[in-house]
Order: C-alpha cells, then sequence, then structure tokens
C-alpha cells in the first residue's frame, strides 16, 4: 500500500513538471525566442555549453563556493546556537542581533560586501555565509534546549566522559533541528549566490547568467536558470537519502 | 555507607539538616516514604548530582549506577548500544563485548540486542535498563521506584532477575519505594522516612536470607514486618 502510494506520489510530480514544461513550449509559441524561447532551444543552449566545458566550469567555481560558505556557516552557527542557547540572558541579548541581521535584505549585504570587500573578493561567500548563518544559529539553539535532562543526567551519573555525551545525546537530539536547517538554507545558498555572483563577480553560474542577459541571450539565461535548479533539487534530494540512511537521522525521528 | 550530618536544601526550607544513617555495605537498604518526601533526593546526593551543603558521604562510590522509574534509554541506540553507551573509554572493545553479551543473556535480552527501544516492551526496556545498571559492576547501586508501571507479573519478573544480579555482584543497594510490600521483599534493612526537613520515622531489619524469601515459616515474620511498617507509614502521614 505504501508502496505503491509512493510510486503514484512519483507520477504526480511527474506529471506536474510535464505539465509546465508543457505550458512553457505553448506559451513560446506566441513570442519570439528573444522573449521566451521554447524549452527545446533552452535545452540545445544547455547541452552547446557543457559541451563548450562552460557549463561545468562555472558551476564548479559557484558550487566551491556555496560549499565553502555553507559549511563555515553551518560549524559556526550551530556551535555559536548551541552554547549561547543554554543560556537564556546571553540569548536574549543576542537574539534581536541575530534577528536584525536576518532581516536586512541579502541585496544590502552584497552592495555592502562589495564596498567593503571590492568586484571579485569574496563577496558571494561573504553573503551566503550571512544568509544563512541566523538560520543554523536559532535551530541549533531551540533544538539545544529540547535535549533530554534525563538522558543528560543519566549520563552524568555513569560518569559518561563529555565527548561521548556530545556525541551519542547532544548531536542526535539535535540533528532533526540541524537537518531541517539544512535543508531549508540549500535553496536559500542558490538563490543568494547566483545574485551575489551577479552582482559582484566575474565567474562563476550567477556572472555568466549577468553577461547573457547583457548579450540579450535569452536562450542561455533559461539554460543557467535551469541548470541551478536542476543541481539545488538534486542536492536537497541527495541531503534528504544521505539523512535518511544515517542510523542518527533515521532514529533522530522515533524519539 | 556513612551518611553523616548533611544538610541540604532546595527552595528556601532544608530537605535534610543535619542528617545521618548507614547504609550497610553489600546490603540492600529500602526506603519507604510518602512522594515529595526527600527519597530521591538522597538518591541524587549519593550519585552526586546534588551537593550536599554541610555533612559527609562517606564510602566507596568509585562505581555508581542507577535504575530510574522510566528506563532512559538513548532511543537512536540499540540495546547493545545503550549498554555499552556507559562502558565507553572505560573498557577495550573486547573486554566491552563479552560483559554486554554476558548481561544481556542475564536478563534474557540476546535476542533483542540489536533492536532498538521504541521496538520493545516496558518489561524489556527495563531490563535493558537493568543491564546497563549493573554491567559497570557497580559498587553502589541507586534505584528509584523500578517497578513503577509495571504490571503485577513483570514486577515479580524483574523482582527476581534484580535480586538475582545483585546476589552476583554485590553492590551496596539503596532502593527507594513507596510500597511496603516490595520493600519486604527485598530489604535488609527498611527506613520509613517522613517530614520535612527528613526524619527517620522507623528502622527495620529483616533477617530471612535473599535472593529467596518465599520459605512458608517465614511469612508470619514477614507479615508481622510489614503491619509494623504499614502502621508506622500511617503515623508518619499523621505527624
Amino acid at each position: 500500500m505504501k508502496g505503491s502510494t509512493s510510486k503514484n506520489d512519483k507520477w504526480v510530480t511527474l506529471s506536474a513538471i510535464v505539465t509546465l514544461l508543457f505550458i512553457w513550449w505553448i506559451a513560446s509559441l506566441f513570442y519570439p525566442p528573444i522573449i521566451l524561447p521554447s524549452p527545446a532551444e533552452t535545452a540545445g543552449k544547455a547541452l552547446s555549453l557543457f559541451r563548450e566545458g562552460k557549463l561545468l566550469g562555472e558551476l564548479v567555481v559557484t558550487l566551491r563556493r556555496v560549499l565553502l560558505a555553507f559549511t563555515i556557516s553551518l560549524m559556526v552557527g550551530t556551535v555559536a546556537g548551541a552554547m549561547i542557547g543554554k543560556t537564556k540572558n546571553l540569548y536574549l541579548f543576542v537574539k534581536p542581533i541575530i534577528t536584525i541581521v536576518q532581516t536586512i535584505p541579502p541585496i544590502s549585504w552584497i552592495i555592502l560586501a562589495i564596498i567593503w570587500m571590492g568586484l571579485g573578493g569574496g563577496a558571494p561567500i561573504f553573503v551566503v555565509m550571512i544568509a544563512t548563518f541566523p538560520i543554523f544559529f536559532f535551530n541549533a539553539a531551540h533544538g539545544i534546549n529540547q535535549v533530554s535532562k534525563e538522558l543528560l543526567e543519566m549520563s552524568e551519573i555513569f560518569q559518561v566522559k563529555r565527548h561521548r555525551q556530545l556525541l551519542d545525546v547532544y548531536l542526535p537530539s539535535l540533528w532533526p533541528f540541524i537537518s531541517s536547517a539544512i535543508s531549508i538554507c540549500i535553496g536559500i545558498s542558490w538563490k543568494t549566490i547566483v545574485m551575489a555572483e551577479l552582482l559582484s563577480s566575474n565567474s562563476g553560474v550567477g556572472a555568466s547568467l549577468g553577461l547573457a542577459r547583457l548579450q540579450l541571450e535569452t536562450s542561455e539565461v533559461l539554460a543557467w536558470t535551469l541548470t541551478m535548479v536542476i543541481v539545488g533539487v538534486t542536492c536537497e534530494q541527495l541531503f534528504q537519502m544521505l539523512s535518511d540512511k544515517t542510523t542518527v537521522g533515521k532514529m533522530s525521528k522515533c524519539k | 555507607m556513612q551518611i553523616n550530618g548533611i544538610t541540604f536544601s532546595h527552595g528556601k526550607k532544608p530537605i535534610f539538616n543535619d542528617f545521618s544513617i548507614y547504609l550497610p555495605e553489600k546490603e540492600i537498604t529500602c526506603i519507604l516514604g510518602n512522594s515529595g518526601v526527600g527519597k530521591t533526593t538522597l538518591l541524587k546526593l549519593i550519585a552526586r548530582i546534588y551537593q550536599v551543603e554541610n555533612g559527609t558521604i562517606e564510602g566507596n562510590q568509585k562505581r555508581v549506577s542507577y535504575l530510574f522509574q522510566e528506563p532512559r534509554l538513548l532511543p537512536w541506540k540499540t540495546v547493545f548500544e545503550n549498554v555499552e553507551y556507559v562502558l565507553l573509554n572505560k573498557l577495550s572493545k573486547a573486554e566491552r563485548e563479552e560483559r554486554i553479551t554476558d548481561i544481556l543473556e542475564q536478563v534474557g535480552l540476546t535476542a533483542e540486542k540489536h533492536s532498538f527501544p521504541h521496538e520493545l516492551s516496558g518489561g524489556m526496556k527495563q531490563r535493558a535498563a537493568i543491564a546497563r545498571a549493573f554491567v559497570g559492576k557497580p559498587d553502589i547501586l541507586l534505584l528509584d521506584e523500578p517497578l513503577q508501571g509495571l504490571d503485577v507479573v513483570k514486577k515479580m519478573e524483574i523482582h527476581e532477575l534484580l535480586l538475582t544480579l545483585w546476589d552476583r555482584y554485590q553492590p551496596t543497594v539503596v532502593y527507594v519505594t513507596h510500597d511496603v510490600a516490595e520493600a519486604i521483599a527485598v530489604g535488609q534493612q527498611i527506613l520509613v522516612f517522613h517530614g520535612r526537613p527528613v526524619a527517620v520515622q522507623c528502622q527495620c531489619f529483616v533477617h530471612t536470607p535473599l535472593p529467596k524469601r518465599n520459605a512458608e515459616d517465614e511469612q508470619a515474620y514477614l507479615k508481622g514486618i510489614s503491619e509494623h511498617l504499614l502502621l508506622q507509614m500511617k503515623l508518619a502521614n499523621e505527624i
């Protein structure tokens, strides 16, 4: 029953994608390619970018930036959130500061980063870090207070070493919060990095997107966009799969 | 094990004020008393989760073990891993495996060693917690109403298991309960707590041998103690 439902889900998802492509194709019949190229033209452009080696080259540049910013943000945000979240007064002091950082639109951060770091500097990495840090921070701060006091007390009585408590009690208890933050931040990172690269860099997918726009290469704009969608969705699915496969990921769901 | 003139407060009023008792080594002391009297607090003071304000707790407290009302198993770990959790960084892998295999066999969970807590019944979970409590060969074992919430048959099974394991490892046991029958079934010394700050309302010694206490000629003697304890608990309530 469950298997057939999951098969059914896949068919529904697939038919939604086909419907979207169909609507796009119909709409492209009414406009010239410079306004709206057809799905086939876009796919053809993506293929030629791939053959030229440009698609993979720029994608690697962007991926590397995202990965670096994401990892720093995940580490610093989670550790800071978990540590500060445990102390009520310190958390109340830090919370409004992080909330302000979170409320500032990414575009303002991009402009500030360009002023501070210049064009071609680390602005895209900085902006992704700033955009994702508060999410990791707040999720970890919330999660740390959900760690079972009974399990911690049991660990203390049995004189379990601190690093073991960290690995075997804190980490699995925090995992649902961290994994939900990762899922949200994957999407945010992709959107932010492209925007930051477009405005502040001469390399990466965002910069190529900007160049295509200047040259009125609409099919190339859509080809890059489509690539970002596919890579973004793949990353999210990949993470979900990995998370479900780990014991911690599986078992933290049956608390 | 000697508790010498301890003082401990939680809030304004002291729970213990210059409180002293003796807990005979390698014997089972049961503590009876109403809810909230300070029985669990005493266990946590012995386990050093709480620190005494004054006085001392003297005795071999190197390896302290605890059996809680609820099993407190890590939900993301198997039965084997839960038992192993309290031995990590203390013993080598081979020693750990040998001890865990042995204790799981004794508690009857060999077949369930790779099961997760959510796959076990209430009684099985408590057995896993018992395995965890004994696997470290404790000097002191603190039991905080470990039979709470179990049905009569499971209570009897767990009772028997606890006594068998106590007989084998001989830790000093402090067993907290509010069930007189339970205290008489396992206790060698029985204390009734009452009041705030806590005072010992009555102290009884049960001389029939453990672990088996079902000989018929002992029934009248045990019944006598039971009646005496019930009266003392009633008096403690009225004070």
